[in-house]
């Protein structure tokens, strides 16, 4: 029981680190409210001004939503040469490649829901583009990959 | 007995984590590049000793850290800094080149190591605050000073 408990807990303590056969998703809550993050076939709970690390061993694609009714998911989705700006698109798919770290990062936001009272607080679900390990960024052509691109 | 409750808790205590408040914030850092970074630290204070390719760690801080960001085999340091253009009523945003930097606790910050035009760079950006039952809006703050 005792090698059982170090084992773990050693495990626990050190950690992962992500290469080509590991992926990482850092999820960031900056919101007032806990969410129960849908990525793919998975829920995850992050509590308010919490954050959660989701490893995954095999690439995947699948839904990414918030289970609230006012959660808007934004998925990066490319690059607009000009301005310099991710493309970001309002979309509930997404896909994540192992070699790749990524973020996602929920937000807070008031909106119009033209009901009374009128503004109610919404999640915004920003799922950023991921790096590759390792990767010479604006070099490699596959340094970057957008999750929107699936 | 008494011990298996402890070690249970102790478990949980891992696998629960932390939220960041006002008395706490916390920096993600994340070494992106193909080589082992070691000795990141903000001013004097070290928020790594070392992070292996592909690796990261969390720091959290009480109150807030304050000074410039270095890292034992990197190039260059850039940090958000962000100011409001009054006369086009908006937020601009640029990367300063190892600036002062100041990390406010209830903000959750991110440090990434990349590898960009073959140097390795420290890259801080800007951090999120848990909006407030009161404002109900996210706010951010750039570390760059």
């Amino acid at each position: 029981m005792k090698k059982i408990f170090v084992f773990v807990s050693i495990v626990l303590l050190i950690g992962c680190s992500v290469n080509e056969n590991t992926g990482l998703i850092t999820i960031k809550n900056s919101s007032s409210v806990s969410i129960n993050l849908t990525l793919g076939n998975t829920k995850y709970y992050v509590p308010a001004g919490g954050k959660y690390d989701c490893w995954f061993y095999q690439s995947f694609s699948g839904k990414i939503n918030g289970n609230y009714e006012l959660s808007l998911p934004y998925v990066a989705s490319g690059y607009d040469d000009a301005s310099g700006d991710v493309i970001y698109k309002n979309k509930e798919e997404a896909g994540f490649k192992t070699g790749y770290k990524y973020n996602v990062d929920v937000f807070g936001v008031w909106v119009n829901t033209g009901n009374y009272p009128s503004y109610e607080t919404a999640q915004i679900i920003y799922a950023r583009e991921g790096i590759k390990i390792g990767a010479n960024v604006l070099v490699d052509g596959d340094g970057i990959h957008y999750p929107g691109n699936l | 007995m008494k011990r298996l409750f402890w070690q249970a808790i102790f478990i949980l205590f891992l696998f629960s984590g932390c939220t960041v408040n006002n008395k706490t914030g916390l920096i993600i850092i994340s070494n992106l590049s193909d080589k082992k970074i070691e000795n990141i630290k903000i001013g004097d204070i070290t928020i790594s000793y070392a992070l292996n390719k592909g690796e990261k760690a969390d720091f959290w801080f009480n109150n807030g850290l304050k000074g410039k960001i270095s890292a034992s085999g990197t190039d260059s340091v850039m940090a958000l800094y962000g100011c409001y253009d009054e006369t086009n009523s908006r937020e601009l945003t640029f990367y300063k080149d190892d600036p002062e930097c100041h990390f406010i606790s209830n903000y959750q910050y991110t440090i990434d190591i990349h590898k960009i035009n073959g140097k390795y760079s420290l890259v801080a950006n800007s951090g999120y605050k848990t909006d407030s039952y009161e404002t109900g809006i996210s706010t951010m703050d750039f570390p760059a000073r």
